[in-house]
């Protein structure tokens, strides 16, 4: 007949009672060692054991707010066989090295495939959802923020060349199928250089950069189509949603144990996001050219000539002795594959 | 840290010791099965089993930490704990939201946050001493929201508009409000801390400051002087390059160096609090070293980063083992006499409603 030695505790006060558990026919018998309490009868469903969670002692609770303290010895182990008591599914998962391990690819798995392709699927379903008129509001947030700063000053180029540019064009924001207003900036941004962007809402930003760098006002239309199809794809929305969501999965991953080494890695497992987003917004700036009677090639020769530019800049900060960092990580490594692509949408 | 092969005799009442140890028996192999399967199973359903991950954890850490060869327990019901994360993230989220499309909300949100904060300290402090019990016999807290808003929030404005003068006080006044509204059972503790050896806390962090940004604003003077004296012409290319990377890694120091300030006065603070409380006659004794706490703290984020977060399970026993081994109970005499509150005592301090739902800060 199996049997342990335990401390009983009553609820009402912190001190212990030496007590014998003994199992029987149908339940479990009670006795307090040394006294002359009679044996109290305990039905098997009255007992409640506690998840084994410390290596040196486990709980179980007694009816009446009582619980007994035992060791966790062979005597127990001998004793919870005899009265038939099962482990839960967790306890049992807990112990197998193998089912830990299996967790462990479980979790990789279900990472992997939601950063690859959940978290996508979910922020396109979000950033279509959204009416247009909230996200405009960003915008004229956003924009209103980077013209108070540094970055963005108002646009020294001639009110001919940008009235030019703008009847450019005019004919692809028409021919885009949409009626999504759309909103273009002209800036001056010496410190972004030659470049253009599209904020979630439709306005997009040319620098005077950009426009200088042109050979002509087609190639700068060329570049606004390319954009026209990150505001077509809702691009700046998406990425707002999967770097914000990214944010919040390493940070409680991490426990978020530091701001800076969250950012970092968000920043590296964004990037991958918009280099599918370029080859998107590529293919779909083509199209509306070619749609239009205009030819892909003027938006690979400007990308071209945007790496060049870049190249060329980095290099000379590097000798100036800033280190050219900055520059490796926005310079783009796609860009020979998205002139090849483009160079292919033409034949 | 190995059990007791037997339980202690209960018919001889235990001499008395001069301190009681707290123990620790749990390991960072153990805890990483249980964050493991918590944190697939959190994943799986979509964030909804992370208050049954968290009672699992508190269970854990509770019933692993021993005094006087008993463990201490952990109580909470995961569906409170749940109800209160949805109301937390629903309000934030909200709020957010709010903030993003009216910036005049903005003033308002953080005014309804300053309102918010206490309620929900003095809440989940309730929640959390209502919910930890040992030897049967449960904890509980009465500290009130306005204490809460005096101590979290008033008093930290006063230290950010005295320019930080103020600041030890507000930390002194938080230290209180833990202690001297908790009790045990019947016995409640009690703080005495005076503000003079929190101000000396702060005047040490001060002083490492101003040494930490000496020393690398030094080197970074002995490195470009040399630098120009040294090395012209051609070599100025290298010089300048190696310049920027001490730049960075200087800036990289000084952002760690700032990081480790929090670490550093928790332990210092704890140090305080807990040698200067005591329950009823029962004293305590807390004898953490901030530089060997500082380092596990450190050592901790590196070992984190570099197993892209695989370690942390082991860095959070380590550290709760290194807190639980230094700390000590002087006991006044047994600790067999403490009384649990009865239930019309338990009405008038208002603990009925401690359990109605978790707000969870991370107390």
């Amino acid at each position: 007949m199996a049997s342990i030695t335990a401390r009983l505790f009553d609820g009402q006060s912190s001190r212990p009672v030496p007590v014998r558990l003994t199992v029987v026919a149908g339940g479990v018998d009670l006795e307090v060692q040394g006294g002359s309490a009679p044996r109290e009868r305990l039905a098997l469903a009255a007992l409640h054991w506690h998840e084994p969670l410390s290596r040196a002692m486990r709980r179980v609770d007694l009816p009446g707010g009582r619980h007994c303290e035992v060791v966790r010895d062979e005597a127990l182990t001998a004793f919870l066989g005899a009265l038939g008591h099962r482990e839960s599914t967790i306890t049992v998962w807990q112990r197998s090295g193998l089912r830990v391990a299996l967790a462990i690819a479980l979790i990789l798995a279900v990472g992997l495939a939601g950063y690859r392709w959940g978290l996508p699927l979910v922020a396109r379903g979000v950033a279509h959802a959204l009416p247009v008129a909230a996200v405009q509001a960003i915008d004229v947030q956003l924009l209103k923020t980077l013209d108070a700063s540094h970055l963005l000053a108002p646009s020294e180029l001639a009110s001919t060349r940008i009235a030019a540019i703008e009847i450019e064009v005019a004919p692809l924001i028409a021919g885009r199928g949409s009626d999504d207003p759309v909103r273009l900036h002209f800036r001056k941004a010496p410190a972004i250089g030659a470049n253009a962007f599209a904020l979630p809402g439709g306005d997009v930003v040319v620098t005077d950069a950009l426009v200088v760098l042109a050979p002509t006002d087609a190639h700068v239309a060329a570049v606004v189509a390319h954009e026209l199809g990150h505001v077509a794809h809702r691009h700046g929305l998406r990425n707002l949603i999967q770097a914000s969501v990214l944010a919040a999965v390493i940070g409680v991953w991490t426990g978020d144990f530091s701001s800076l080494a969250t950012a970092g890695a968000t920043v590296v497992l964004s990037s991958a996001y918009s280099r599918d987003f370029e080859f998107e917004a590529d293919a779909w700036g083509a199209d509306l050219l070619a749609r239009n009677d205009r030819s892909p090639i003027l938006l690979a020769t400007m990308l071209k000539r945007l790496e060049q530019a870049h190249g060329a800049k980095g290099e000379a900060s590097a000798e100036a002795g800033g280190g050219g960092f900055g520059d490796y990580l926005s310079s783009h490594p796609a860009t020979a594959e998205r002139i090849e692509r483009l160079n292919q949408a033409v034949q | 840290m190995n059990a007791p092969a037997t339980l202690p005799a209960f018919d001889v009442p235990p001499l008395n010791p001069d301190e009681l140890h707290f123990e620790f028996s749990g390991s960072g192999g153990e805890y990483f099965k249980i964050w493991i399967v918590n944190l697939l199973l959190s994943i799986v359903t979509l964030g909804l089993y992370s208050a049954w991950a968290k009672v699992r954890r508190e269970r854990y850490f509770m019933g692993n930490t021993l005094l006087d060869g008993s463990a201490f327990e952990y109580h909470a019901d995961p569906v409170k704990i749940l109800k209160g994360r949805l109301l937390v993230m629903a309000a934030i989220v909200v709020l957010n939201i709010a903030a993003e499309f009216n910036p005049l909300l903005n003033l308002v949100v953080m005014l309804l946050f300053a309102v918010l904060l206490p309620w929900m300290i003095s809440r989940a402090l309730r929640f959390r001493a209502h919910n930890t019990s040992w030897r049967g016999l449960r904890f509980a807290f009465d500290g009130l929201t306005w204490e809460a808003a005096k101590a979290w929030v008033l008093w930290p404005i006063a230290g950010v508009l005295s320019l930080g003068i103020l600041l030890p006080v507000a930390l002194a006044k938080q230290r209180r409000y833990l202690f001297n509204h908790l009790r045990f059972a019947q016995a409640e503790f009690e703080i005495d801390l005076p503000v003079g050896p929190v101000y000396r806390i702060f005047g040490r962090v001060a002083l490492f400051a101003l040494a930490y940004v000496a020393v690398l604003i030094g080197l970074g003077v002995v490195l470009g002087g040399s630098l120009d004296l040294f090395s012209p012409g051609d070599g100025a290319h290298d010089g300048g390059a190696a310049f920027g990377l001490y730049i960075m890694a200087a800036m990289l120091a000084l952002y760690v160096g700032f990081a480790l300030i929090a670490p550093y006065v928790s332990v210092r603070m704890a140090n305080l609090s807990f040698n200067q409380a005591n329950l009823q006659n029962h004293g305590f004794f807390s004898d953490m070293l901030p530089g060997r706490y500082v380092w596990i703290v450190l050592s901790n984020w590196l070992l984190t980063a570099v197993t892209l977060g695989l370690y942390r399970p082991f860095a959070v026993v380590r550290l709760w083992r290194y807190r639980v081994e230094h700390l000590a109970l002087l006991p006044a005499g047994t600790l067999t006499a403490f009384m649990a509150v009865q239930a019309e005592e338990a009405r008038v301090i208002g603990e009925e409603a401690a359990d109605l739902l978790d707000v969870d800060l991370g107390f």
